[in-house]
């Protein structure tokens, strides 16, 4: 029965898809694009359908089994992220084959674009359902390695330099997170995450393995201070992408140190490690949005935006250790926070650049106005704005509502007030990029939005994300048939 | 038997070297290099590590290094093609002066 490979099609489905937009030339590329990414939405939801009946299951690559082969793991989380891919690259798709379109075809990689963002896909859905902590070296740098290509899309001297930096992080990661590997398996002999989980003795080289490999991941999903190189990379990509690697890709290498972290690995055994990583969150949080209240150019104002927003996710770890309440509630606010930041942010990237160009410039100073010629785009930035600042009924809203029930369940308000602050932070950037859209103002658009498609398509996945309260239940369904609450023995 | 601890440490010692190449050179050819001697490094000790049981070695550790070598070559390639665009782009070989002005995506 087909839906039985449906892990396997997953990845296959987008890999076949990148393959047949490189032979098919630019002018039908963007349509073998929609073809695919119709069919991964499709199958998505048959796995979210499939995990919610019968719950997690494993896959046996060709049929050879773990240790021997490797592991296809699909669980609660790994569906949750693989449909957020799914909705906002089809968003992305849809808003590319106009943003494409209006440029000059001739210029420097555009027709590369298709396959690279599909084999980007490819790697993403590969990465949320591994279960093999050497597949996942693997399928981290087929991310890295189609996201620095399609950062230096454009062939400007910003992008490229943004790309090479990117790149340069991206490296040191790679080396890092594989010396880990390698200390792991020299002390435990195992690259299976359920193998490593039931076998994990304290050992010091197994402990420094790990501790090299979150090191890795953190510095890969750009954690304060590892987040040198997020703001030039995604303000200077093409807008697409700048919303594909904010929403999706930093969500990747995030999604592996979950699992490592409260799956995996032990409560105690990287001693501190739990509450120093909620410790960087919360200065994240923090230096993320004072940095995005000083920036002058909209995109980069939206990229450091997502340093803040990367804080929340890794409050979860401290909250996690206080207690069976406080662990379910943590894990299922921190998956909606992944979905809302991801349908929001994309929705933001996606209307910043249809702005950009209508404006043929990025100064926000100079989008005086801009509500009265572009409503249907500050409608957008609004409604995303809701969604970080966490108001009611938004996802953030639900996101935070479950983080801070975590937090006052476990009895550690200090994290409470983080939360907090962060929404008022996130309140006082979006406001300032609001009031200048709102203000009376004698903005000239420069040119007329180029197809409906720009507007509606991040007015819709901003949307989306004010409406997800309405999905918390099916999130919280997810979040139990997740393996790391399935382990810990909680339910939501 | 340790002459494995031979690969280990000279594996480590690459791969210390490598990171700070990367992280403290400036050129950026330099850094490319100083990322291949890490990968080098780590690889050392991967096929070190899995000599020393008793009975052959351990062929798992000379599958992923097999991998690592094929991603490794991979981002080189890449890095060298994004060096020699960023070069004649802005006639720059580091990151740290700022391109000629008027370059904007």
């Amino acid at each position: 029965m087909l839906l039985d490979h449906l892990p396997a099609l997953l990845v296959a489905v987008p890999l076949t898809g990148a393959a047949l937009s490189f032979v098919a030339g630019h002018r039908r590329a963007p349509h073998v694009a929609l073809v695919t990414a119709a069919a991964i939405v499709a199958l998505a939801v048959a796995l979210v359908a499939r995990v919610l009946d019968a719950g997690p299951f494993r896959y046996a690559v060709g049929g050879w089994t773990a240790p021997l082969g490797i592991d296809l793991v699909a669980d609660g989380a790994s569906a949750l992220f693989i449909v957020l891919t799914a909705i906002v690259g089809m968003g992305v798709t849809l808003y590319a084959t106009a943003y494409f379109r209006t440029d000059d075809e001739t210029a420097y990689g555009h027709g590369l674009f298709w396959t690279l963002w599909l084999f980007m896909w490819t790697s993403l859905n590969a990465l949320f359902l591994t279960g093999d902590v050497f597949n996942v070296y693997v399928c981290l740098e087929l991310v890295g390695i189609s996201a620095v290509t399609l950062v230096t899309l454009s062939g400007g001297a910003e992008a490229l330099r943004a790309g090479a930096r990117y790149l340069y992080a991206s490296m040191l990661g790679a080396m890092t997170y594989l010396l880990g590997v390698a200390l792991l398996y020299a002390s435990v002999g195992q690259l299976d995450m359920t193998i490593l989980a039931d076998t994990l003795t304290p050992d010091v080289t197994a402990a420094t393995g790990l501790a090299l490999m979150i090191a890795a991941l953190v510095l890969k999903t750009a954690l304060v201070p590892a987040h040198f190189w997020l703001p030039a990379a995604h303000g200077s990509a093409p807008s697409p992408v700048s919303a594909a690697l904010s929403s999706l890709v930093v969500k990747g290498s995030y999604f592996v140190i979950l699992r490592l972290m409260l799956y995996v690995i032990p409560v105690g055994y990287l001693g501190g490690t739990d509450v120093a990583l909620g410790v960087l969150g919360s200065v994240a949080i923090v230096w993320g949005s004072v940095q995005a209240l000083f920036q002058t150019r909209i995109k980069q104002l939206v990229a450091y935006s997502t340093v803040a927003q990367v804080g929340y996710l890794f409050l979860v770890f401290p909250l996690a250790r206080l207690g069976a309440d406080a662990f379910a509630l943590a894990v299922t606010g921190v998956l909606v926070h992944a979905v809302s930041h991801g349908l929001a942010k994309a929705g933001l990237f996606l209307a910043s650049g249809s702005l950009m160009s209508r404006f043929g410039h990025d100064r926000i100073d100079d989008m005086r106005g801009a509500a009265r010629s572009a409503p249907v785009l500050t409608l957008t930035v609004a409604l995303a704005g809701i969604t970080m600042m966490g108001l009611p009924p938004s996802g953030g809203f639900g996101a935070k509502w479950l983080l801070v029930s975590s937090a006052l369940a476990g009895g550690a308000w200090w994290w409470a007030a983080v939360l907090v602050a962060g929404g008022l932070l996130a309140a006082a950037y979006m406001f300032r990029l609001l009031a200048v859209l709102l203000a009376d103002g004698d903005a000239v658009l420069g040119t007329p939005a180029s197809a409906p498609r720009t507007e509606w398509v991040p007015l819709a996945l901003a949307a989306a994300a004010v409406v997800l309260v309405a999905a918390v239940p099916l999130i919280t369904d997810l979040a139990s048939a997740s393996n790391i609450l399935i382990r810990a023995g909680v339910t939501p | 038997m340790t002459s494995y601890l031979i690969y280990v440490a000279g594996g480590a010692l690459l791969y210390a070297l490598g990171t700070y190449g990367l992280l403290a050179r400036r050129h950026l050819i330099h850094k490319v290099i100083s990322a291949n001697l890490m990968g080098s490094g780590v690889f050392l000790i991967l096929i070190g590590l899995g000599n020393r049981a008793e009975g052959g070695p351990d062929p798992v550790p000379q599958a992923m290094v097999l991998t690592g070598i094929v991603v490794t070559v991979a981002l080189t390639a890449l890095g060298l093609a994004i060096i020699k665009r960023y070069y004649s782009a802005t006639g720059l070989t580091n990151l740290d002066d700022e391109p000629p002005a008027g370059e904007r995506p």
